[in-house]
């Protein structure tokens, strides 16, 4: 597997010019942005950047005011979250990705479970769904004693890493991460940053958004930081350091060596 | 208790303790010792009793002679060999309190005549005899149970005949248990941990019963003292069961993992509804206990009967409720869709004539669904909690039959002179519905049969690799399960057959059948048991109420549909995010309960034909305390339709018993509370066991 971003092909997603209003408040000024195939993103930002409001136009939760998306080089609209699942984009959110009451097979099927019979009769194949679910997560590294014990019983970082397995599964081509860290220990974060990069293993390009350099500097291919609506700068990981990135995204203000930086695209 | 005593190391201790006490305080074995002490004790007594003739057994016209008989003397040493035995054990587990479990026994490091050891062969022992004796003594006539006017007549009842079955079992078990210990096999000690805990059950069960009727011992003018033999008979039983089982259970459960009792609260708390479960077995055999008219088919087809609208309605209200959603609308709905059916048939509604059964009840499940959908699209619009909207609701929709029927007046079928809403069936209709049932039941069959005796059969090939500790049990369990499917399949299938010849004997003839008594008829015989007699009163609505249940929780656990409602009422955000639409999970599950509000309705009004203006007030509450009991969230994403079948019956079986207790029926009101609050604590902690 390669580390280096493939240039030569046209981005999985790229989003020009973005705007995005609320009333007279101006959340996104024109952003551009962009994810590679099998490219592991981190968008950072500090709170109240406009980082989850340009996720949230990514996944259909916004409609933007202005501004182009392209996914796989064909424009787009995507106006519900149901258009984004669609087209390939899976949104894993920190407390939004399982239902903690029902158990992991049932959670991993959730909206696609397998069947017999036809029509309105359709039972469920439980045991093929429990024998799937425990191969496919088994498949990108996590390991699960029984299929059929709840959610609520697991940790944070299992939780996490359920759903990735999950989008992993079902062939998603985007997955994107919202805060997934921001409140696991750290032995968990490790975990769920190891399925991360596993999901890239497996073709799956990644946003991993986060307000915290460290959970992300490990993983990322490129940082996008956003700051008052507009983009900072993109930056290939081996470009700039941690303390940096850390930097710009508190002040704002890209270091002089960075300042001609390599405007992707 | 002062821990800082090492009393095997003899270091520390305190000068106010003598040694003595220190040993007994420390010991692991205190609890066990005090009851061994007392099943000794109690032991002796009886044989003292018995030898001194206050204690009659068996055979005996005349209590005021001396000699003793074949029994009595069999059971006096039994009784004194076990007391003596006790307590040794008692002093043995005192002296030495490091005393080494089973385990090490059934490795082979102690003999047989270790304090515990012996113990635990020595209960197995005297159980296998007692279970004996006890069926030797029903069978002869000297030991009657249940109804019994006349003590002197020899045939054996019902009860007697299980209570012959159940201890010859009893002693089977307890052979196996007993055999195995004696070949250290390891088996011996998950098969003694379970004997022991259910002797134990039963002891208490036996020696509460004893309690409870122990007033009917006293002598008139008099008080217990006055009667100890009769005491005495009536209390040692259950209680030296249930005291020396429990001394055993203790000795047997040390430095186990997973020790009987623990087993059953886990596999308890895998269920939602273990609150339900425990509640109705605790009531069914204290009420039967208390009452004997309890456990008659009489009472059980009232507690039936009597409860096929709550439980048809609590169907409905779970759904609701694991959507994460709520309904306090559906006492009125209920009402308005009776109300409706009612009126269709007698009056006309909507400014139509008045309609045959079938249309009108079509009429009011489509009104009573229409009434879900409002409650529901009302939550999804203005996002205002259900326990608002429905609350408004439940307002409304009464609103609508105190408009309609004014001042109490209550409608009833019988006052308009119309026929019985009579539909006459062609045969072949209903041969071709019963060809229908039989092809599904073959299909059944041939997909089933084969396969529960497929695995009868590879349980019994792989018999001797298994390591489970109960092999012998699961095969016969599986064994039973086979035979019985197999059973009621042929005996159905034969049914149908028989009924599709009959009916063709009859050759064109159209058959009546009153549709009320489709909806809620009584049954008047049972396949299998014959004509029942005119004072149960059997409703055939408990049959559509089962089947709905059945069919709901299929639903709920084994389709699609069923898993978006959890999900919805789980973690909606997670559902949507799935692509799963939350509003209309909701707003289907609003329409399904008042859907079924409207069957409820259908089958009031086939029973007992009246409607008045406050019919269903107070329903909602009802049935949602049943759907908690039931194991049901009332912040949503979990609960069970069986569990909701279990609340229902549990509220049945407590108005039944009551009455049959000859309490007064005012405090069953407080009782519901009470069982509501312990239901949910129960529920609550089992939950916790979990994770």
């Amino acid at each position: 597997m390669s580390d280096a971003p493939n240039e030569t092909t046209v981005p999985l997603v790229e989003m020009r010019g973005i705007v995005k209003q609320f009333g007279s408040v101006e959340a996104l000024r024109g952003v551009d942005f962009q994810v590679n195939r099998n490219e592991i993103v981190g968008l950072l930002g500090d709170n109240g950047a406009g980082k989850s409001t340009l996720i949230k136009i990514l996944t259909g939760v916004y409609t933007p005011t202005r501004g182009e998306i392209y996914f796989d080089g064909q424009p787009v609209t995507i106006d519900s979250p149901h258009a984004a699942r669609m087209i390939g984009i899976e949104t894993v959110y920190q407390d939004l990705a399982l239902v903690p009451l029902m158990s992991i097979s049932r959670n991993f099927w959730l909206g696609q479970e397998p069947t017999h019979g036809w029509g309105p009769f359709r039972v469920l194949d439980q045991k093929v769904m429990a024998e799937k679910a425990r191969d496919a997560l088994l498949d990108i590294g996590i390991r699960i004693r029984n299929a059929e014990e709840s959610v609520g019983s697991m940790s944070g970082g299992e939780r996490q890493s359920i759903a990735i397995g999950r989008a992993v599964y079902f062939g998603k081509k985007l997955l994107i991460l919202d805060e997934p860290t921001s409140a696991l220990s750290v032995k968990q974060t490790g975990e769920v940053l190891n399925y991360t990069r596993r999901a890239k293993e497996r073709g799956l390009s990644v946003i991993f958004i986060t307000h915290n350099i460290a959970h992300v500097h490990e993983v990322a291919d490129r940082f996008t930081i956003i700051r008052g609506g507009r983009k900072i700068g993109d930056f290939h990981k081996h470009e700039v350091s941690e303390l940096e990135v850390a930097q710009m995204v508190m002040s704002g203000s890209v270091p002089d060596r960075l300042r001609i930086g390599p405007e992707d695209a | 208790m002062d821990n800082a005593i090492a009393p095997t190391s003899g270091i520390t201790i305190p000068a106010v303790e003598s040694p003595e006490r220190a040993l007994l305080r420390n010991n692991r074995y205190f609890l066990t010792i005090i009851i061994l002490i007392v099943v000794g004790s109690l032991c002796l007594v009886v044989v003292e009793q018995i030898a001194a003739g206050w204690l009659a057994l068996g055979d005996r016209a005349n209590i005021s002679r001396r000699d003793l008989n074949g029994i009595e003397i069999t059971v006096m040493i039994g009784m004194a060999a076990w007391g003596v035995i006790c307590l040794v054990t008692a002093w043995g587990f005192y002296r030495h309190p490091s005393t080494p479990s089973l385990g090490d026994y059934l490795v082979g490091r102690i003999g047989r005549t270790s304090a515990g050891v012996f113990l635990t062969l020595a209960f197995l022992f005297v159980l296998i005899i007692g279970c004996l004796l006890f069926c030797e003594q029903i069978l002869t006539g000297w030991i009657a149970l249940g109804e019994r006017v006349n003590i002197s007549r020899r045939d054996i009842n019902a009860t007697e005949w299980i209570a012959v079955i159940s201890s010859v079992i009893w002693a089977l078990v307890s052979l196996r248990a007993f055999l195995f210990l004696l070949q250290r096999n390891k088996r011996g000690w998950a098969w003694a941990q379970w004997t022991a805990l259910l002797t134990g059950l039963v002891g208490f069960t036996v020696f509460f019963a004893a309690l409870v009727h122990l007033n009917e011992i006293v002598p008139p003018g008099g008080t217990l003292t006055d009667n100890v033999a009769g005491t005495l008979e009536l209390m040692i039983p259950g209680l030296l069961a249930f005291l020396s089982a429990m001394a055993v259970y203790r000795y047997l459960t040390l430095s186990v993992n997973l020790s009987a009792d623990q087993s059953v609260r886990n596999s308890l708390a895998k269920s939602p509804s273990a609150g339900a479960i425990i509640g109705l077995i605790t009531l069914i055999v204290a009420f039967s206990i208390v009452s004997p008219l309890f456990l008659e088919p009489r009472a059980a087809a009232s507690a039936l009967s009597t409860n096929i609208t709550n439980g048809i309605v609590a169907i409905g209200i779970t759904l609701l409720m694991i959507s994460g959603e709520f309904d306090l609308s559906v006492g009125s709905i209920f009402g308005v869709s009776s109300l409706v059916f009612i009126l269709a048939m007698t009056e006309g509604v909507f400014g139509l004539p008045p309609q045959s059964a079938v249309t009108a009840a079509i009429m009011s499940l489509i009104l009573a669904a229409f009434l879900g959908f409002i409650n529901g699209i009302i939550l999804i619009l203005t996002k205002i909690p259900s326990f608002i909207v429905t609350l408004a609701t439940l307002l409304m929709y009464r609103a609508v039959i105190i408009v309609v029927i004014p001042e109490g007046r209550i409608i009833r079928y019988a006052d308009y002179d119309l026929p019985e809403p009579i539909i006459d069936f062609s045969p072949y209709v209903l041969i071709a519905l019963l060809a229908a049932a039989a092809l599904v039941l073959v299909w059944f069959a041939w997909r089933q049969i084969p396969r529960l005796w497929g695995s009868l059969r590879r349980r019994i090939a792989s018999y001797s690799e298994n390591t489970s500790d109960f092999r012998d049990i699961y095969v016969i369990t599986t064994f039973l399960w086979a035979l019985l499917v197999t059973i009621a399949l042929a005996g159905l299938l034969i049914g149908c057959v028989v009924a599709i010849i009959s009916l063709f004997g009859r050759g064109g003839e159209l058959i009546p059948i009153n549709f009320f008594d489709i909806v809620n008829g009584r049954i008047e015989s049972l396949p299998l048991i014959g004509p029942l007699s005119a004072d149960i009163n059997l409703r055939t609505g408990v049959i559509w109420w089962f089947v709905l249940v059945i069919v709901f929780q299929f639903i709920l656990t084994q389709m699609p549909y069923g898993g978006f409602s959890f999900a919805v009422g789980g973690n909606a955000g997670a559902a949507r995010a799935q692509g799963i639409s939350v509003s209309r999970v909701k707003i289907f599950n609003f329409m399904i309960c008042a859907l079924l509000c409207g069957v409820a309705g259908l089958a009031f009004v086939s029973r007992v034909g009246s409607v008045g203006p406050n019919l269903g007030e107070g329903l909602e509450l009802e049935v949602i305390a049943a759907a908690v009991i039931g194991g049901a969230l009332l912040s949503g994403g979990y609960g069970s339709i069986f569990g909701a079948l279990l609340g229902v019956l549990l509220f049945g079986l407590l108005r039944t018993g009551l009455v049959l207790a000859g309490v007064p029926a005012q405090i069953f009101y407080g009782m519901q509370g009470l069982i509501i609050l312990l239901a949910v604590v129960l529920n609550t902690a089992v939950r916790r066991v979990r994770t």
